[in-house]
């Protein structure tokens, strides 16, 4: 029962201090991490160490897989970039395995007493000190953990009893397996449970064999993890972790056919591919977990290409992601000002165009027509007039004639007047939807909403067409209105003597609304039309 | 109630439409291109009766603004007549009463 207990309590230790860890240093380096992936988009070779490093802090490739994905559907990393990230921080993983391999018990026992004397004198005073000993704490409580196992494992080999379960479950090429699988599975790690197996195999508990077929099973079993995360995934978020499968699964078909072949043709039946990396079995699970690694990193680094077509035909970007995306702004039309500020222009236009979805939530026509959600399109216009605001700012930085530098000034009007007015229309949705009474099918809401939306479809195909008649008429539709509208309403009321108090307001507020997106929608004509002249 | 649509006259002086029911986007892809080839076709002023129409979402109006401005490109003009009190006050909102009504 010592034994048993010995071990659990290592067991226990290990996974504390992996855990501490993983936390405190995700607190440490989180944000410099994150910063660090968002800077590696230059080289490959950046990209390369960014996710070698994040492998080895920690000590699981999915951390990467998540960050990368994030910055992937935000398009701050291409697809290629990402994969060369998650290659390498898989190879980083295999890092734990080779410190573990080596023969510090000694250098283990004084980091323990130094953490102690660090408390002892309390010299974690700041916040990130505190983290910092954390972290330290548990490394130590990790390998103190490793230690335990090791030595209560000792004795375990002599008892007749283990050394008979052993000996049957040997056979079970199949349970070892799942056992690393669903180990995995449950530590979310699968270098710490082959750290695990790598000590029960140090102390003759499990053989070569039986702890390479464990090894095989963690990389199933972190590919069922991550395809398990993926399923609350869509788009560009998805195809990052459907890659990591991809590459988990791999790994375990490749090296185990190599295994395979290589127990088969061997005389003795004796590993030899790791063994000419090393004699020492514990240094042969490591080289085997590093292999595992290096196999898919250059495979799929060979086959990138149909990979990556792969990945997007099975999880293309969603609706909102392409939505939320700049489709005209491109970096290089930079250097041709006229050809840039022409891409902004267009740009603007799409956004435009996206207005009148905001009233097709609300309008009668709803139940005929797709409906995006407010706040989707509310952030997707937020993104892309961002975009474009950058964009503009980085024209108007180059040497540019004068009438050109205007002409960037009126475009950057522009696009403040057309926030202003997707604001107004957020607001106006926001009024009807969250009014006291449902105001929706009102015939007085129904006609501003329907007017608002033919004034907007009128302003989209004036600033396409770029027709000055259009214009002009545009001009007329969105000339001031507020007493014609005040008399509308006062006149309904007037109809409608039963309408509640609070429903009165809402609809108030509305016919403001209203108003101002007419004033707005007009000066966004006017700027247009004065560009128009200009240029001619 | 689904939307019809009925040529009331059609000569070289004028083409009559009389529209019935509700010109929303559930009901205008059965008329609208049948609608644009009449007026296309057509070299006179247009009519367009409303008396039997009960709705007019912006899909029908951006219909009415094509054929306006189509017509309007001949040199004719497009006139909308018999219009509920409720269709008027949404013309009047969108500003377009001054070129349909």
């Amino acid at each position: 029962m010592e034994i048993i207990g010995t071990i659990f309590c290592g067991l226990g230790l290990f996974f504390i201090g992996f855990r501490m860890i993983s936390r405190n240093l995700r607190q440490l380096t989180g944000t410099r991490f994150k910063k660090l992936i968002q800077k590696a988009t230059g080289t490959r070779l950046l990209s390369a160490l960014t996710g070698f490093f994040s492998g080895v802090i920690f000590q699981s490739a999915s951390a990467a897989v998540f960050i990368a994905s994030g910055f992937h559907s935000a398009r701050l990393l291409t697809l290629r970039q990402s994969m060369i990230i998650i290659n390498w921080a898989n190879i980083g993983t295999s890092m734990l395995i080779f410190i573990v391999v080596l023969n510090i018990k000694l250098l283990i026992f004084y980091f323990v007493g130094l953490i102690g004397m660090v408390y002892f004198l309390q010299l974690d005073r700041t916040n990130r000190s505190q983290m910092m000993f954390l972290f330290l704490q548990g490394v130590s409580m990790l390998f103190l953990g490793i230690f335990f196992i090791k030595t209560a494992a000792v004795p375990l080999q002599s008892l007749p009893w283990f050394r008979e379960a052993l000996q049957m479950s040997s056979g079970s090429v199949l349970l070892l397996f799942l056992a690393g699988g669903l180990l995995t599975v449950a530590a979310q790690a699968g270098s710490t449970v082959t750290v695990v197996a790598l000590t029960l195999s140090s102390v003759g508990l499990l053989n070569l064999l039986q702890t390479f077929i464990i090894v095989l099973g963690t990389g199933v079993g972190s590919a069922f993890n991550i395809l398990l995360f993926s399923l609350k995934m869509r788009g560009s978020e998805k195809q990052l972790c459907l890659y990591q499968g991809l590459f988990k699964t791999s790994g375990v078909i490749t090296i185990a056919l190599l295994l395979f072949l290589d127990y088969r043709w061997s005389p003795n039946h004796q590993p030899r591919l790791v063994s000419m990396l090393s004699a020492n079995p514990g240094k042969q699970v490591a080289w085997l977990f590093l292999i595992m690694q290096l196999l898919p990193t250059f495979m799929l680094t060979l086959m990138r290409k149909p990979v990556i077509i792969l990945l997007q035909r099975i999880s293309s970007p969603t609706s909102d992601e392409k939505l939320s995306q700049a489709e005209f702004l491109s970096e290089p039309a930079l250097q041709d000002p006229e050809t840039a500020l022409y891409l902004a222009w267009k740009e603007q236009i799409r956004l435009l165009r996206i207005l009148p979805d905001y009233l097709v939530r609300v309008s009668p026509d709803r139940d005929y027509k797709k409906v995006t959600d407010l706040n989707v399109l509310h952030d997707c216009f937020e993104m892309v007039d961002q975009q474009i605001t950058q964009y503009l700012e980085k024209l108007v930085k180059n040497p540019l004639a004068a009438s050109l530098q205007e002409q960037i000034h009126q475009t950057q009007h522009f696009s403040s007047v057309l926030k202003d007015l997707e604001s107004n229309l957020f607001e106006f949705v926001t009024t009807i939807n969250t009014s006291f009474e449902t105001i929706v099918n009102l015939p007085f809401a129904i006609n501003l909403i329907e007017s608002l939306r033919t004034i907007l479809d009128t302003a989209i195909d004036c600033m396409e067409d770029q027709d000055p008649a259009g214009m002009e008429m545009l001009l007329k539709l969105t000339a001031e209105k507020g007493d014609l509208l005040q008399r509308i309403r006062k006149d309904y009321f007037q109809k409608n003597t039963s309408l509640d108090l609070g429903v009165q307001q809402s609809l108030f507020s509305l016919t403001l609304q209203f108003d101002r997106g007419c004033w707005l929608l007009r000066s966004v004509t006017l700027i247009r039309q004065k560009a128009l002249t200009e240029n001619q | 109630m689904s939307l019809a649509m009925q040529v009331l006259q059609s000569d070289e002086h004028l083409l009559i439409i009389a529209f019935s029911g509700k010109l929303d986007a559930l009901n205008l892809p059965s008329v609208e291109t049948k609608f644009h080839a009449l007026i296309n076709n057509q070299n006179s002023p247009v009519i367009l009766d409303f008396s039997e129409v009960s709705f007019l979402a912006s899909l029908g109006i951006r219909m009415l603004l094509t054929a306006y401005k189509d017509v309007a490109r001949q040199g004719h003009s497009l006139k909308i007549e018999n219009a509920s009190d409720e269709i008027k006050k949404v013309f009047l909102t969108a500003g377009l009463s001054e070129f349909l009504i």
